[in-house]
């Protein structure tokens, strides 16, 4: 058999595992073809494209059977920007891709030249990795991959740990890469949004690692709606339909739900709302470390009940801000009030039993063997009587779906279910504010509205929710009110139908409103046309 | 046996986190010292060794040890700490005791015995660095000794005995299946499934 | 390390490295306070008029060493052996020959702080490693393993703060030394297993070991000038030991 890239009757099975992670799958994958893998979380993506690289089980021990037709020279990018690399500098990083290959020294520095500006790479060749923004990291693994000058670029959700822009960013590269070489592609992504226009095929993948659809990407969408569901896959928002023809065709059936959604939002934005009692305020605070000013002269009240959306770009000051107002971060100047009473007043034990904070990696939280000691933890140290811990540790457990979990070391979780337990955690003492420090970041979407639904209803019960978060249709969807910061002072505070309606504010703040927001800017712009 | 570049990278990431912690322990050491002496800050010196026994348990392979000490000392170099190269120095002397208790056991055993002994053993020559350089042979024999029992001791507990709970936990997470320690595991369970077959 | 553009700066680093070593080695078997202090002084001058340092920048980052400098002079004057009593108190006995060595010791710790000093503020990292691959011999897996663990430093640093500031809000607090480890190094090394293992793929994928005759961005070679300064540092250590035994 004469294949490009592909396998036959392949089966991978982890030695730890007595299952097969992938079962007898054939594929064939032709050359300039672009590929996209999906399927649910665990169920092998990655194993099959490892696999189809070279790294299983080269790399990766694993028991494979089948045959398996590999070519020479191929690029793998990884999702975390921050573990691809081994130098400390731009340059040399993509310069050990050159080594590796025996290229002379004198042709290097012309390469990194070129290959920074084919990624869009515009900073220092001596600029420090470190200093990069995840993006930027990501162009710059690419620009190492395609100094390997590669036949086939494998890509393993490049843009998982990327903020939407980022991932924009990435995504619109690798779409001119692919126009102007044709180079072949392979992806897994669990969001659809940027890439399925231009691919050309999907595979797809179910729990027990065989293959139940293969073919054109329009196809796959339409048959598999309910497995993509299933597989918390983020599915798009457009496609198939183009955005021109939900502009120019009113009755688009897109261009009509959105329009619905358009004027139901119009109608709760017209609520005012009052303050009536105030979980927390500011008063002109500053926060920093020595001279320089993080955030500046915040000023805010958050009465009990709202739920809050802190939105901004990378660097503008978001995590700090939340950080600052349960004293994790050094305040400068000013005051915050908590019911009412100074922060500094508030003695560490009080203060945490008021106000719950879940930080962006779960992990960090956890200090127990079992999910039922980490919930427990915070009642078994105020000596609580048994029946009491157990009621509430199992009432969170319940609310939270960690019942089939209750024994487990919380390191062994998924995904999912460590966010959720890390805010289980901080609900032990029914917190009448609770602080999330993007809780949905690389969540899927079945997880990431799980989380949104159990959050729901704990506001209804009177919890103030107040969360710093990179998805503009979470904020559109669950917020009350949204505060935007831009380099560290606030630019707006208002509803979310404000924000996303100021085009002003949108445009000097880089960020993108939900469709529906889209489509009433386009729609007035045609107006005024 | 030559090294997987996972494993090259496992160990000297592994031999950094050490590092970072070792510089974080420095700071609660230094103003207990002061007040009760080398003697009974001497209790805390366990930490100090643990990354070799961490590594070599993963691992299992010559050199591992040694490796993990420098490198854990090295970053101490890299950060800056107060102790600048003297803290290499310090490494590779420590560095030599961890790995002999492996090699006296020809890179066979990795159970607690052989993770207490290369504890002790990193305390031994961590106490001929000492010796050398620090001027410990002015203090009294009594100071001395005591001393040196304080930090076998305090190798072997916080060192060793430490060091095999960090790992057995990291065990049950399931990130080290692809290592050796779970290689060997699974190597004794298949072959006592197949005895017991029969 | 963060490199200035010094003299020293451009010594070839494994040399560096070999002569302050050999420096701090000759520093062990002196144990004359006069010596130990004039060879602590010859890094500060090689410091000020070869490795680029201002007196404000010593002053800044040798101030901490000096509370240590305090400290071991105190453990060796209140806990080491001699006859001379001048001091007693408690658990503490301060003796004129307890004060001698203590002083020639703290002398020594503060020259290996600023011989390490003296290396550091004058070694770019890369080269430093270059240097081990091309001078040392050092395999290029070793090598760029080590590059790629420490680069992970400022991360695993910051995760240790994220650490505390959790347990903070946990009301975690543990008095148990080796609890206290266990909670701060589970977590930080879950995670430096996971992320060392895909960082040696991501390198394997780009071809590391399948390299053969591996060419270098970035070479490093002996010059005579490195051999100069190997061989002056270690002439004037030696004649200031024979001159003021």
């Amino acid at each position: 058999m004469d294949m490009f890239l592909g396998c036959n009757d392949l089966s991978v099975r982890y030695y730890n595992r007595s299952e097969h992670i992938l079962k007898n799958i054939t594929l064939s994958i032709n050359k300039g073809e672009k590929v996209l893998i999906l399927g649910p979380s665990g169920g092998g993506k990655s194993t099959l494209i490892s696999t189809l690289a070279g790294i299983i089980p080269e790399y990766i021990e694993a028991e494979v059977t089948g045959q398996v037709f590999l070519r020479d020279n191929v690029g793998i990018m990884f999702q975390d920007p921050d573990s691809q690399f081994c130098m400390l500098h731009v340059d040399e990083e993509i310069a050990f891709s050159l080594e590796n290959r025996s290229v002379p020294q004198t042709e290097m520095d012309n390469i990194i030249s070129d290959l920074m500006n084919q990624v869009g790479l515009k900073v220092d060749k001596k600029t420090p990795i470190d200093t990069l923004s995840g993006g930027m990291k990501q162009r710059l693994a690419l620009a190492c991959l395609l100094a390997l000058e590669p036949e086939v670029l494998f890509f393993d959700e490049p843009t998982a740990q990327l903020d939407p822009a980022g991932r924009k960013e990435i995504l619109e590269i690798l779409h001119r890469l692919s126009q102007k070489t044709n180079q072949t592609m392979i992806f897994v992504e669990h969001m659809l949004d940027g890439c399925i226009e231009w691919m050309d095929r999907i595979i797809m993948l179910n729990e027990d690692g065989n293959v139940i659809g293969d073919g054109e990407p329009e196809d796959i969408i339409h048959h598999f709606t309910n497995e993509m569901k299933e597989a918390g896959i983020w599915r798009p928002k457009l496609y198939p339909s183009k955005w021109i023809e939900v502009i120019e065709n009113p009755s688009h059936p897109l261009s009509i739900k959105l329009s619905k959604q358009f004027k139901s939002k119009c109608q709760t934005a017209m609520k005012d709302y009052k303050i009536e009692n105030p979980v927390i305020s500011t008063e002109n605070v500053t926060i920093g470390y020595g001279r320089k000013s993080i955030v500046k002269e915040i000023n805010l009240t958050i009465d009990k009940g709202e739920w809050i959306s802190i939105v901004g770009e990378n660097g503008s000051g978001k995590s700090t801000l939340l950080k600052s107002l349960i004293r994790l971060e050094p305040i400068k100047k000013g005051n915050i009030f908590i019911h009412g009473k100074e922060l500094t007043n508030w003695s560490d034990r009080e203060l945490y039993e008021q106000v719950g904070f879940v930080f962006q990696n779960p992990e960090h939280q956890f200090i127990a063997d079992t999910v039922f000691e980490e919930i427990a933890f915070g009642g078994s140290q105020r000596n609580w009587p048994e029946e009491l811990i157990y009621a509430k540790t199992k009432r969170l457990i319940q609310e939270f779906g960690l019942e089939d979990h209750e024994n487990k070391h919380p390191f062994t979780l998924s995904f999912g279910q460590k966010r959720r337990l890390s805010v289980a955690t901080m609900l032990l003492f029914d917190q009448a504010l609770l602080l999330l420090d993007e809780p949905t970041f690389g969540q899927d979407e079945k997880t990431t509205y799980k989380l949104m639904k159990q959050l729901k209803e704990r506001q209804k019960q009177g919890t103030t929710i107040i969360m710093v978060t990179h998805d503009m249709d979470l904020v559109d969807q669950y917020s009350d009110r949204v505060l935007l910061l831009n380099k560290g002072k606030m630019a707006y505070q208002g509803t979310p139908f404000g924000l996303f309606s100021n085009r002003d504010i949108l445009q000097k703040t880089k960020i993108i409103p939900p469709l529906h927001y889209q489509l009433m800017h386009e729609r007035r712009e045609e107006i005024l046309v | 046996m030559t090294w997987k570049m996972k494993e090259i990278v496992l160990a000297v990431v592994l031999s950094v986190i050490c590092g970072v912690i070792y510089l974080g322990w420095s700071t609660l050491w230094i103003p207990i010292s002061a007040v009760i002496g080398p003697v009974g800050a001497g209790f805390m010196f366990g930490i100090w060794v643990i990354a070799s026994p961490i590594v070599a348990y993963i691992i299992r392979k010559p050199g591992a040890a040694f490796v993990a000490e420098v490198t854990a000392a090295a970053v101490e170099l890299f950060t800056g700490s107060h102790f600048g190269l003297a803290a290499l120095l310090v490494g590779i002397f420590q560095g030599i005791g961890s790995e002999t208790a492996f090699a006296i056991f020809r890179y066979k055993r990795y159970n607690l015995f052989t993770l207490m002994l290369s504890g002790a053993l990193a305390a031994v020559f961590g106490m001929i660095y000492n010796l050398l350089a620090k001027g410990f042979g002015y203090y009294s024999t009594e100071v001395l000794l005591t001393t040196l029992g304080i930090h076998i001791i305090s190798g072997m507990i916080l060192g060793g005995w430490l060091a095999k709970v960090v790992v057995d936990t990291l065990a049950k997470t399931g990130v080290l299946e692809q290592y050796a320690i779970m290689k060997e595991k699974r190597k004794k369970e298949d072959a006592n499934g197949h005895v017991s077959g029969l | 390390m963060k490199v200035n553009h010094s003299f020293l700066a451009t010594i070839n680093p494994s040399c560096k490295l070999f002569s302050h070593v050999l420096v701090m080695l000759l520093l062990m078997v002196i144990t004359d306070v006069k010596v130990t202090f004039l060879i602590w002084f010859l890094a500060v001058l090689i410091g000020l008029f070869l490795g680029g340092w201002t007196i404000s920048y010593l002053l800044k980052r040798l101030c901490p060493f000096f509370g240590i400098f305090i400290l071991i002079f105190w453990m060796m004057a209140a806990f080491g052996k001699g006859q001379e009593t001048i001091w007693q108190w408690a658990w503490f006995h301060v003796t004129q020959e307890s004060i001698n060595h203590g002083l020639t010791i703290a002398f020594r710790m503060l020259a290996f702080v600023t011989y390490g000093l003296l290396f550091t503020s004058t070694t770019d990292l890369t080269v430093f490693i270059m240097s081990l691959i091309h001078q040392c011999k050092l395999s290029p897996k070793w090598a760029y393993g080590l590059l790629a663990g420490i680069r992970l430093i400022p991360l695993f640093q910051s995760e240790l703060n994220q650490l505390k500031m959790a347990h903070k809000v946990r009301g975690y607090k543990e008095k148990n030394g080796w609890k206290m480890f266990l909670s701060y190094a589970v977590p930080m090394f879950t995670q430096g297993i996971r992320k060392s293992e895909r960082i040696a793929i991501a390198m394997e994928a780009r071809g590391l070991s399948r390299a053969k005759n591996r060419t270098y961005y970035r070479t490093t070679k002996v010059a005579l000038k490195d051999g100069g300064y190997l061989v002056s540092i270690l002439a004037i250590v030696i004649v200031m030991i024979i001159i003021f035994r």
